[in-house]
């Protein structure tokens, strides 16, 4: 017999509520913008914007694999004090408004800036660049991946790597062959969260790169000069190119999930 | 020949581990939980680095802190096959593909197929992990073990979490694999029954010390401690003429047989049964009491009868 709690109308509701409210901009939004003005947009720089805003944040993307997944494995796996430290400073980036990320990145990357000099020697530009856009992006979504990564990775028996090892494969093959597939899941939904992150970009970006200007930084510039109507359908081409990627990365994980429960 | 000789740093103690085990031998190490007994395999298998000592495999080297620098053979280096109590076998792989992942001998088809032969996996190697029962997932750990060809076998309670029949059907697997194998195997184990029935010998460890060493018989009839005595099945000790006499309820018999050793009487207190045996508590005359003393099917005795009991070559100790 089902129980009848007390309340349980108020908590149905709430979460209701709560669920509406989240997707209500969506409605609102598939309301207001139709098929010809995101075609326009589309025309209109739309289209470098996110041929910009996709280049720049592959890019991030593989920067952040590359670099993100060796220290996500130490954070999991170093339990020492420093390692420990280093976890709980990382915590400083993820928490930081991209604003601030922004001018501090200046400060290290621009022209002024000791590594920005650095750059410039090298004939390399971190303002105004792809490179500054990609550096900005990067350092925004990073954390989100190391933290997620972290986690996948320290959801992975420590037992049956001993095995891997005892059976005469060496750590990298153990990484390779066992870690990394038992990991995959939580590595996917990491580096799709920091996808999402990195092509939204846009407080670190601002600041580092007004050129070329990526998609969020389009829809701003459209909303200063010509106001919300024309700020929309690039809003909505964000969302195109934005969403499907974590979306199917979820689904994914969660029909692995259901039909082999490891 | 497995040749050990280490000392493995914990945090209340230090575990001290001395023991040779043949080609031929399957070596039992015995204790209570937390006396040290899986730190000891760990370090053989490599996965200790605060371990110190000497350790060789047919006089090869795996440690040997004694040389400058130091040798700690990495774990992947060892050939030693480990299998712990969790079968930690690979989940995203199937059964065939977990066998295979330690092979690199590409005649080793034979030797596969006798593997999987001997222990019942041929109709399970399309399956992945989680599709297996306990027993079955253990078999597919220790036939992979030795499908890798190691030098020297490590087993870690492999048996521990099955039921009994499962367990004792392994055991059987395990020694007859032994015997084609020949290679040392160190069996750790808090059964003794496990013990007794596979090891050549056992040793007891208790508190990071290996406190007896020798056949199983050996160290169940004559236990060199009042704590081995203990650890090993013995639950009462009685002062007898000024010395202390340890009980095995196992080594009991009913009725006065002076001449097998010290006879003595009390009364029925508690019958009950004990994995499929019917046991007995007795209150002694003396003081003190014996506790699930077995009953041969045509013992009988009743609730509170008076019975005389005799103690069969029981070890004796020094009163402290």
């Amino acid at each position: 017999m089902r129980r009848v709690v007390p309340g349980a109308w108020m908590v149905r509701f709430s979460a209701l509520l709560c669920a509406v409210f989240l997707l209500l901009p969506l409605a609102s939004l598939a309301q207001h913008v139709g098929a010809r003005a995101i075609v326009n947009a589309w025309r209109m720089g739309g289209r470098s914007a996110v041929i910009t805003s996709m280049t720049c944040t592959m890019l991030s993307m593989a920067v952040i694999l590359v670099f993100g997944t060796p220290l996500a494995y130490m954070m999991s796996r170093r339990r020492t004090p420093f390692w420990r430290l280093v976890e709980f400073l990382m915590l400083i980036p993820l928490l930081m408004p991209p604003l601030v990320i922004g001018l501090l990145l200046m400060y290290v990357y621009g022209p002024y800036g000791g590594i920005g000099r650095a750059l410039s020697q090298l004939g390399l530009v971190a303002t105004n660049s792809a490179l500054a856009v990609v550096l900005a992006q990067v350092y925004e979504a990073l954390p989100y991946y190391l933290f997620a990564a972290q986690a996948a990775f320290s959801q992975v028996d420590r037992g049956v790597e001993r095995a891997s090892l005892s059976l005469g494969m060496g750590p990298l093959a153990t990484f390779r062959r066992v870690t990394v597939p038992l990991a995959l899941p939580g590595l996917c939904v990491g580096l799709a969260m920091a996808f999402a992150r990195a092509i939204g970009a846009f407080g670190a970006v601002i600041v580092m790169a007004y050129y070329p200007s990526t998609l969020p930084v389009s829809i701003w510039i459209s909303l200063q000069e010509q106001g919300l109507p024309a700020a929309l359908p690039l809003a909505v081409l964000l969302l195109v190119v934005a969403l499907p990627l974590p979306l199917l990365v979820v689904l994914w994980r969660r029909m692995r999930d259901a039909s082999s429960p490891v | 020949m497995l040749q050990v000789q280490c000392e493995i740093p914990r945090r209340s103690f230090v575990i001290h581990a001395a023991f040779d085990v043949g080609e031929a031998e399957i070596f039992a190490l015995f204790g209570p939980s937390a006396a040290g007994k899986s730190s000891i395999l760990s370090a053989i298998a490599g996965f200790e680095p605060d371990a110190r000592g000497i350790v060789t495999v047919d006089g090869n080297p795996l440690l040997d802190t004694t040389r400058r620098p130091p040798l700690h053979l990495p774990p992947w280096q060892r050939r030693a096959g480990y299998v712990e109590q969790s079968p930690h076998l690979f989940p995203h792989l199937t059964v065939l593909d977990n066998l295979r992942f330690g092979v690199r001998d590409a005649d080793a088809n034979d030797f596969m197929a006798q593997l999987i032969e001997r222990f019942g996996l041929s109709g399970h190697l399309g399956e992945k992990p989680y599709q297996l029962s306990g027993g079955l997932a253990q078999r597919v750990a220790m036939a992979r073990a030795v499908a890798a060809r190691p030098r020297l076998l490590l087993l870690d309670e492999p048996l521990s979490a099955l039921d009994w029949p499962t367990r004792r059907q392994l055991q059987d697997v395990l020694v007859a694999l032994h015997r084609d194998l020949h290679i040392p195997v160190v069996l750790v184990t808090h059964q003794l029954a496990e013990a007794q029935r596979m090891a050549h010998r056992i040793g007891v460890l208790d508190e990071g010390e290996l406190l007896q060493m020798g056949s199983v018989d050996e160290v169940v009839t004559r236990p060199a401690t009042p704590r081995v005595a203990a650890l090993v099945g013995y639950t009462a000790f009685l002062p007898i003429e000024g010395r202390v006499v340890a009980v095995h309820p196992e080594r009991v018999v009913l009725g006065a047989r002076p001449h097998l050793g010290p006879v003595l009487t009390g009364v029925v207190e508690r019958m009950t049964w004990l994995e499929g045996r019917r046991v007995m508590d007795v209150r002694l005359a003396q003081g003190g009491r014996i506790e699930h003393i077995p009953l041969h099917p045509l013992d009988s005795v009743d609730l509170g009868q008076a019975v005389e009991m005799t103690l069969v070559e029981p070890p004796v100790f020094n009163a402290r």
